[in-house]
Parts: C-alpha cells; structure tokens; sequence
C-alpha cells in the first residue's frame, strides 16, 4: 500500500527531495559553512510546520514556538549532560518535556484571539526568564559542552551525518503533519478555527483537540530544540525569546498560512533574509517586521499561496474536475 | 407517548436580566413540538440551554430519561439531540458535502489514531462510507446537485437546508431547529415544511422555533409559548389560538380578536 502511494506522489515532489538530499555532495566541494545553514534551515522549517498546524489549522495566534524550542532543547542537553544518556533517548526526552509544556497550557487553550495570542506571549516570556535564572540551567551564558549526537556508540562529528539525520526527520514530521492535515483530524481543527459554535453542534471537542495539536506542534518544536542541542554543542536563552517566536511566526506567515508546504519556502526566504542582515543586530526586528507587513500586503496567502497562484493554477482545476476520488480536506483552488 | 425532553424549573439570568424563567415543558417521542412567542421572549436561549451552549442557571435537563443537565454541547450531539442556528453557522471554508460530511463526526470513529495514522485503505474505506451517508442525507433535503459547491456561495435558503442535513448526520433522535423559514421566501417556506415533515415521518422527535404561524400551525402538535421568559400557555395549536393571554403577548394588551389595537379603530 505505502509503496503504492508512494509511486503516486507528484513527481515533483521526489525531485524536490533528491535536489535537498543532493545539495551537500555540492556544497560539499565549496563551502561547508553552507550544510551547517541548510541543516538549520531544515530544523526551521521543523519548527515552522508545529506552528502551522497550531497557528494555521487551529488558528490559534501562539506566540511562544520558541519556548517550546527552548524546552526541548534544554531538557534534552541537560539529560545528556548529567546522566550521559546516548542522543535518540534524549531527543524523546526533548519531544515528551515540550509536549508536557504543552499540556500545562491546556488551561490558556481555552482562552480566545487576543487573549490566547496575550497568554502565549507571557508563557515566552516566563521560559526565558525560568531558562536565565534557574539554578541548572548555566545562566546567561547557557549551556556548553553538550555531548555531541551520537547512534550506536559512534560519535557524530560531521555537518554532513547531521544535515541527513535532520532532512529524514524533517521529512518524518512533515508526513505526521500533512497526514493529519488530510484526515478528518485535521478537517475538524478546521472546522473548530471556522466556526466553533457549529463544530460543538456536530460532536466536535474543540478543546480537545486545540489541546492534541498544541502538545503535537509542541512536541515537534522539543525534537528541533533537541536536535539543535546537539548539533551546536551549546544553547544560551538568547536563542530562544520571544524574537524568535516571531521569527518563526514570520516563516509560517511568509510561507502562507494554512499551507502544509508553507514552511519549506517561507524557513528558505527567512533564513537567508536574517543570514544577509546580521550585521544590523537589533535592528533586525525592523526588517522582519517590514517582511512581514508587505508579504501580508502583497501576498496574504505567503509564497505558496503564490506559487499555487502562479503555476499551479491550471493543474489544480484540471485535477479537481476530473478527479472521481472525493477529498475531505478542501484545497484551495486559488 | 413516551417523553423524550424534559426541562424542569430551568431558569437562565445573565446578569440582571432573567432570559427563561422557571420552564418547565416536554418534548414526546415523535411529535413536533412548537415553540413560540414574541422577540425577546427566550426561545433561543431555551434552546441553547437544552442544546449545552448555555448552562442553567437552575433547573434539570432530561433527555430519554437521563440528566443530561451538565453535559457539554459537543456531548449532546453524541447522544443524539441535532441542532440547527437561528443564522445559518456553517463551515465557510469548506464545500457543501463536507459541511454535511462532518455532522456525522460524533458516529465516525475514524479520527485522530484510528484513520489518522492507520493503514491507508482502512481510512479511504471509512471516508467512502461517510461520502455515500452524506450523499444520502443531501438527496434527503433535496441538495444533491449543489454538494460540490463552496458553502460562502450558497444561498441565505439553500444555509438553512444544509444545516439541517448537517444536524442529520448524528442521527438525531431530537431535532432543535431555531426559526429554519426565517428570512426564506414563500415557496422555500413550502419546501421548508415539505422537508420538516419527512424528517418526522423518519421518527425523529422535533422541537420547532417559528416565527412563521402559518407553518407553526400546520405542522405542531404541541405548542409552549414563551413571554419574558416565562411560560404562558401551553397545549395543541387549536387551543393556543383564542388563547387571550398568547393574544395580549404577541400584539399588546386591549386587543381584539382581529389584532388591530382598539384606539386604532377610532382613526
């Protein structure tokens, strides 16, 4: 069956695949600086897919992606560096500490809009706060000397082991969340995000299921956190305020909201954008800013809207007319 | 007959204002009860309360027999009870047939783990069934041709239809509709009882509130009237009609029979 399915994927899909699985044999020979940023690139676009099905599919405005990021990142260094545990263990730790924050929101999940995104916001704020003064947790400076990840007793050392390792669960989180997406799950958390009066008429819990996709995306944003740990070596709070819960609010929005694809394109553009502009320091915050006003000016729908937009338009219409397979999950036909 | 609704001394205040009053009414398995009085009289907020979007102030809630009273809405669909809104509360975003599709949601068990992540087919299976009951429910009020189509384009008359084939879906054993001929035209009104009728012939009990007194009495068998949130009469249509007192509440006291004011018919 998987197979099956698998040859009846877009083709496009596959070469998109093989050109990001075949971009290091490249970079490889020019500048290995570059595998480091696409591995970081790929861990964004980790991020950004929690967020989209929290901010897109949920439609809950959450303001504190990066706290969970932090609180993946350091349960997972901290386990790794006190009890030695080999990295998979401590990346599930990561994952199970960040869906837990997760489920300690549940009371702000039932809280609406401004209020939510107000809440999310604090919850951020805390983190970062908790991160700098707890008494495990180093301080301003953070955490060094993380043991490096390591399968099987092998220590990893090269960008290289790391880029593929992130790429494949990359892709694993990307297929958790469009399958979701497509099934009733994620018609119903649209319904909910459409009109919750309604979804509570037809059986629907909303917030048990805002609940189930806050510990998911949280969850998600723990295995980043984790895998950033461990990569790096080191993480400091800096890395994890609430700037960086917009940044990745940015790649959703700049992705396009909504779609499950979004934050491939959106963590690309983002990524080189904050790569090109570092030497404006904390005035960075102005450029995202304007990113953000004009890509809603300009393309509310964010790059996929567009590329849908501008080149899939035909195939799109042509797939949805002749299709005889009926899909829950509405594509948008723009 | 069996009773299938039972609201005892349920009473809802929001802040000062006291919306239902001490009701007290039954629903009987089968019948269409009708459920009228003037604006403002708390019909709505009645059904939000037996629906779960409100919770009483005071009061119990029986439905088959069980207190049903602390139940959630979404709990409610579950057990059976459908619901339509005064206006048309649909999924924007989503084509005609999956606004149908997901009223079936509470019967489906083919959610998170289940069709999610399981085996391919099994899900695929499972949504061919839901596609095929929903298909069936929109030939059932008559909007088969238009399933495809996005429901932001539908009109005010083919909202309401749909939201009824909606509330279908968790096989109600009690319908709630709020004012379904609202703001419809006449021959929709028609189409609208046409459909109410064939809903009851499916055994499936009816609390209806209506505006519309000609539908009212041609389709009830019971009727409550509300007035400021009280009951004020109750019985079958033939008995509410010379009622003085639904009279005096719906066109203002010193009324004739006629529903022109005396100090009118002066001019």
């Amino acid at each position: 069956m998987a197979l099956r399915k698998l040859i009846h994927a877009p083709r496009w899909s596959f070469i998109f695949v093989a050109l990001v699985a075949l971009f290091p044999i490249w970079a490889n020979s020019y500048d290995r600086f570059l595998i480091v940023f696409a591995t970081n690139i790929l861990i964004y676009i980790m991020l950004g897919l929690g967020l989209q099905a929290i901010f897109g599919s949920a439609g809950m405005v959450e303001l504190c992606h990066a706290a969970f990021f932090g609180i993946g990142a350091y349960s997972s260094a901290l386990i790794g560096i006190k009890w030695r545990l080999p990295f998979p263990l401590t990346a599930v730790a990561g994952i199970l500490t960040a869906g837990l924050s997760g489920l300690i929101m549940v009371p702000i999940i039932r809280l609406r809009e401004v209020y939510y995104a107000m809440s999310t916001f604090a919850f951020g704020a805390i983190v970062v706060v908790l991160m700098k003064e707890l008494p495990f947790t180093g301080g301003v400076n953070g955490l060094g000397g993380i043991p490096k990840a390591s399968i099987a007793g092998i220590r990893l050392e090269d960008p290289l082991v790391f880029f593929y390792i992130v790429l494949i669960l990359v892709i694993a989180v990307y297929g958790l969340f469009s399958k979701l997406s497509t099934n009733l799950f994620g018609m119903s958390l649209n319904a909910v995000r459409q009109n919750e009066p309604a979804a509570e008429s037809v059986g629907i819990y909303p917030n048990r299921l805002r609940s189930l996709v806050t510990i998911l995306g949280a969850g998600s944003a723990g295995l980043a956190g984790s895998l950033v740990a461990h990569i790096q070596g080191f993480i400091n709070p800096d890395m994890f305020t609430v700037d960086k819960s917009l940044f990745i609010l940015g790649i959703v929005v700049v992705g396009g909201l909504r779609y499950i694809r979004g934050p491939w394109p959106g963590a690309l553009v983002m990524m080189f954008i904050s790569e090109y502009t570092r030497e404006l320091k904390e005035y960075i915050q102005l450029v995202y800013g304007l990113i953000l006003a004009l890509s809603m000016i300009f393309f509310p729908k964010g790059l996929w809207g567009l590329v849908t937009l501008l080149w899939k338009q035909k195939a799109i219409r042509h797939y949805l007319e002749n299709s005889e397979t009926w899909k829950p999950y509405s594509k948008s036909k723009t | 007959m069996e009773t299938i609704l039972e609201v005892k001394n349920l009473t809802r205040r929001f802040g000062g204002v006291v919306a239902v009053d001490d009701v007290s009414m039954a629903v009987k398995e089968g019948e269409i009860k009708g459920l009228i009085g003037p604006n403002g009289a708390g019909k709505t907020t009645l059904l939000n309360l037996i629906s779960g979007v409100y919770r009483p102030t005071n009061g119990r809630i029986y439905f088959c027999g069980q207190d049903i009273t602390k139940e959630s809405a979404s709990a409610r669909a579950g057990l059976s009870i459908g619901r339509t809104f005064q206006q048309p509360q649909l999924f924007g975003e989503m084509t005609a047939l999956e606004n149908v599709a997901l009223g079936e949601y509470c019967r489906t068990r083919i959610g998170f783990l289940g069709g999610g992540l399981g085996p391919g087919s099994n899900f695929c299976k499972n949504l061919q069934r839901l596609r095929t009951s929903s298909l069936e429910r929109m030939e059932l009020v008559g909007l088969q041709n238009i399933s495809d189509m996005q429901c932001g384009g539908l009109s005010y008359g083919q909202k309401k239809i749909l939201e009824i084939a909606r509330a279908m879906g968790c096989r109600p054993r009690l319908l709630l509709l709020d004012e379904p001929a609202a703001g419809l035209n006449h021959s929709e009104v028609e189409e609208m009882n046409k459909l109410i009728l064939k809903i009851h012939s499916k055994g499936i009990s009816v609390l209806l509130i209506e505006h519309n007194m000609r539908l009212v009495m041609n389709l009830c068998h019971n009727l409550t009237v509300l007035d400021f949130g009280r009951v004020i009469a109750q019985g079958t249509p033939d008995e509410i009609r010379p009622n003085k007192r639904v009279q005096e509440a719906y066109l203002g006291k010193g009324t004739r029979g006629d529903g022109r004011r005396r100090d009118d018919a002066h001019h």
